[in-house]
């Protein structure tokens, strides 16, 4: 192994048993990391084999052929799940950590190190008892505390809300400046991926793609266009309509999405921005599209990389119907909404409606009463006192009534694991009182729509991740519910994926379906048509993205600015 | 109408996809039967506190020709076994401390004058060393004219009680178990929110939810049956139905019990952590291995009030090697009943504050 080489991987191959099937991750790879990189991301979709790479460096999991070098360092490792004990305090778990690795503890060190983390406020509150994201913290500190010379962290910032993000980043940033050493980690969040020195990208245990970002971002030059309106009636008229038409068989665009009241597309092809412009209208005439627009270029990100290089399928139909729904009703009422837990607030007094068709998300930093509020809408915790209407029927009165007309996909797809696709589908149209023809037809539309023919005899446990997102999402429109609630639907999914879920949800919400999602990608927010942010149980803002993005002065903030300033604002008010 | 249609419908739904998941889950589909059917086996062999040839020693300092017959008469029982004849009662006493017989038999030179045997016990084995008493003075006893005479159960064969009992007591080990995991397992799992979003009830939940391990029951105790009958030779006096029915209505009740934990335990391994603390004092209070009547009072009232095992097991056996008819044993089954309506109402109960 030459001096200057950190890591070296050859020929390493890699396999699961999985209920008795073989299931080959890592075949014949190979990789050289040089000493003098700081900050390495791993990046790829659920299942493309970034814990398992990580878990091969540190010697978690063993190859069955092949060698792994990694230079004798200090290492370090901080696991998706962090490894902390629950029941401890936080004192207890980081001096343990440190005991552990045959560090010396000594309360001072302690107390300097949690202080640089603000969780000395917390001292000696339970591990379990802390937010995600302090969580996080926690966990970083006690990685960082051992002082080493190589750290791998799997994704340290999965969950956690931009606020604490950035928390997150300075600690690991400030720790790289002050040593020489190298970290290692994976996200979700490309934003971050982007600012490392070497970027490895990872599909099906393959290493598809490496390079430093900057040479990366190179090959998405040229194909990066951003469509702008004079109007925002203009853009709030038509961006759904220019979005779904990205899967049009015709289209010079391949991929696109809204930021900031403009379009970002990605272009078929490189293009100059002149001879875009000009496909564009073409193409719009022939949908019969009539607006005005101006076309600029972009500096491209990791996002239109991905997509670049990614197998471009395209869905040959494009639905571009709109249906009206005429009916009076108003599809979610909450009312003096409040949620204690014996003497937490969790969720404090709060209103709001829902309209017709509209797309709506709740975004809130990690234990702002988000998941509470979303579950007690779907009916599945009981609100201490308020009332919430769906459809005009009070939800805790006429439960089974108000559960037929809505539709619920949960983080964690939950799907019946020993049954198959088949018998998953068959369970819930049942279960919805679907039967006979009615029922065979039904479960046939979703199973060309979600392209599920495939896989109908597997069970839901063996399904690659994105299929069983797929097939939750199919189980839940068995009944063409009238609301849809999606929790977390896009956590761990790839950019791709992620865009066609988004689409899905675009056409749906034409059709007559209002949804309500949360997420973790607060660029997402801007498909919606209004969003609210919580923090702390409070309902801090409800608007249209344009509303609570726009600064006094006019500027255009992204989401993530906006919430990240929103927050910090109110808890300087507060406090 | 259409409501009931609708209804009717969840519950199939339920219930089938209840039993895929029973039967594709291959760590479940093995624990179904094939215990039930090894445990029978070794209960059936091992659970009897009939004692053959048990091993004793004689010291006979009299020498009569009573005392010879006496010896000779305890070892052509069958029962007894002799291990080792002494001169002296010291070298009995140490023989027995050496563990080599159960029981010693010492004769005293004068036996034929007081009629007194003196019989040493091995009271490190006291359950044992009292059966093989018992049976010393049954023989010692035909002398004196009394006999006895065992009914329903003629050579009283303990495997006769312990085995008919069996039938219920294996068989709620599982269906406990089973309807324990059912809803902490999906809880653990994420489907259980899922389960609610459905239009379904908590009422049909509960029914959807009990009707699997129920079938698993009532298939689990009749298999016991029939090995009872063919293959212990444990004749089966009573009506087929009857004991079917009382199958039926034991494992309703304990399915309403597992259910009940199922709602309050928020994790599998606390469940089966529960399932356990109901299960065995139901077993051992039930009076199937040990009298009811050796308890203090206070806890037969227990007993007698929240174990439904004791009921079932005392009109399972009346049924089974009496012969009583359904009618007969009803006031047993009454309590079976109740308790059964408490379990499920409970259960219903915790499944809606669950929710």
């Amino acid at each position: 192994m030459h001096e200057s080489t950190l890591i070296e991987i050859e020929n390493v191959s890699l396999s699961f048993k999985t209920s008795g099937q073989d299931f080959g991750l890592f075949e014949n790879l190979n990789l050289t990391l040089d000493s003098s990189l700081k900050k390495i991301a791993l990046v790829g979709a659920d299942g493309s084999g970034k814990s398992s790479f990580l878990k091969l460096l540190v010697g978690l999991l063993k190859p069955q052929s092949g060698v792994v070098r990694v230079k004798s360092l200090k290492i370090s490792y901080m696991s998706q799940s962090l490894g902390l004990n629950e029941d401890l305090s936080v004192r207890e778990n980081l001096a343990f950590k440190l005991k552990i690795n045959d560090e010396k503890v000594d309360l001072k060190t302690l107390d300097y190190l949690l202080e640089k983390v603000d969780l000395k406020r917390f001292l000696d509150r339970k591990a379990g008892a802390l937010s995600g994201g302090m969580k996080q913290k926690l966990a970083l500190s006690g990685v960082l505390a051992q002082n080493p010379s190589l750290f791998l962290l799997d994704e340290p910032t999965v969950g956690v809300d931009p606020l604490s993000r950035l928390e997150i980043w300075k600690l690991i940033d400030d720790y790289l400046k002050d040593h020489d050493a190298t970290c290692i980690f994976s996200s979700a969040y490309l934003d971050e991926a982007q600012e490392a020195d070497l970027i490895l990208v990872l599909s099906e245990g393959k290493i598809v793609l490496q390079g430093k970002p900057q040479d990366l971002l190179k090959l998405a030059q040229d194909y990066t266009f951003s469509l702008c309106f004079s109007k925002l009636e203009t853009f709030k008229h038509y961006f759904k309509d220019l979005i779904l038409l990205s899967d049009a068989q015709d289209a010079p665009y391949f991929e696109s999405c809204p930021f900031k009241d403009e379009i970002y597309l990605i272009s078929t092809e490189k293009e100059s921005v002149a001879s875009l412009e000009q496909k564009l209208k073409v193409f719009f005439k022939q949908h019969s599209l009539d607006f005005s627009f101006t076309l600029k270029l972009r500096e491209p990100n990791l996002d239109d990389v991905l997509l670049i290089i990614a197998p471009r399928k395209r869905g040959t139909l494009v639905n571009l119907e709109k249906k009206e729904d005429k009916s009076k009703k108003i599809p979610i009422v909450v009312q003096q909404l409040k949620k204690c837990f014996k003497d937490f607030v969790a969720v404090k007094s709060t209103n709001f409606e829902v309209h017709n068709q509209e797309l709506i998300a709740l975004l809130g930093p990690n234990g702002a009463g988000k998941t509470t509020t979303f579950r007690m809408l779907c009916a599945l915790l009981k609100p201490t006192s308020g009332e919430i209407f769906i459809e005009d029927l009070n939800l805790f009165k006429a439960k089974s009534q108000v559960r037929s007309q809505i539709g619920y996909v949960s983080q964690k797809f939950s799907l019946y694991k020993t049954l198959t696709v088949q018998q998953n589908l068959n369970y819930f149209a049942l279960s919805y009182g679907l039967s006979g023809d009615a029922k065979t037809q039904r479960i046939n539309e979703l199973i060309e729509e979600f392209k599920l023919r495939a896989f109908l005899e597997v069970k839901a446990q063996n399904l690659p991740f994105g299929i069983q997102r797929q097939l939750s999402m199919a189980c839940a429109l068995i009944h063409k519910p009238k609301i849809l609630f999606l929790d977390e639907a896009t956590s761990g999914a790839d950019v791709r994926s992620r865009r066609v879920f988004w689409r899905r949800v675009l056409s749906l919400s034409r059709l007559g379906t209002t949804v309500v999602v949360t997420t973790h990608f607060m660029e997402e927010a801007e498909y919606c048509d209004r969003f609210l942010i919580q923090d702390r149980g409070e309902m801090l803002c409800l608007g249209s993205p344009h509303e609570i993005c726009t600064t006094e002065s006019g500027k255009r903030l992204s989401v993530k600015d906006a919430f990240i300033k929103l927050v910090k604002q109110r808890r300087a008010d507060g406090d | 109408m259409l409501e009931l249609k609708l209804s009717l419908l969840r519950i199939l739904a339920l219930v089938k996809k209840e039993f895929i998941a029973m039967w594709m889950d291959p760590g479940t589909r093995k624990i179904l039967f094939i215990p039930v059917i090894i445990q029978s086996f070794v209960f059936g062999y091992g659970a009897t506190f009939n004692l053959e040839k048990i091993p004793f020693l004689v010291c006979d300092n009299a020498k009569t020709s009573q005392t010879i017959r006496l010896v000779n008469s305890m070892q052509a029982s069958g029962y007894f076994e002799l291990y080792g004849s002494f001169d002296n009662l010291t070298l009995l006493k140490e023989s027995l401390d050496l563990g080599e017989g159960l029981i010693g038999v010492y004769f005293a030179p004068d036996f034929p004058a007081r009629q007194e045997i003196l019989v040493l016990e091995d009271g490190r084995n006291s359950t044992s060393a009292a059966t093989a008493l018992g049976y010393l003075q049954q023989m010692l006893n035909i002398d004196e004219k009394i006999s006895y005479r065992y009914y329903f159960n003629e050579h009283n064969i303990t495997r006769y009680g312990i085995l008919s009992g069996m039938i219920l007591a294996l068989s709620m080990i599982q269906v406990l178990m089973l309807s324990a995991m059912t809803v902490s397992r999906e809880r653990e799992e994420g489907t259980f929110d899922m389960l609610l979003m459905t239009p379904a009830t908590s009422f049909e939940i509960l029914i959807g939810k009990a009707l699997a391990p129920l079938c698993v029951a009532i298939i689990q105790g009749l298999l016991l049956t029939i090995i009872c009958h063919f293959y212990f030779n444990i004749y089966l006096v009573g009506n087929f139905f009857a004991i079917l029915t009382i199958i039926f209505i034991f494992s309703l009740c304990e399915v309403g019990v597992g259910l009940a934990i199922s709602a309050v335990c928020k994790s599998a391994q606390l469940s089966l952590v529960c399932s356990f603390l109901v299960m065995l004092p139901s077993i051992i209070l039930s009076g199937l291995l040990t009298p009811l009547e050796a308890m203090p009072p206070w806890l037969v009232s227990v007993v007698k009030v929240c174990d439904p095992l004791y009921y079932g097991i005392d009109a399972l056996q009346r049924v089974y090697l009496e012969g009583q008819s359904l009618i007969e044993v009803g006031y047993l089954l009454l309590p079976v009943m109740l308790l059964g309506i408490v379990t499920l109402a409970i259960a219903a109960r915790l499944f809606r504050k669950a929710l």
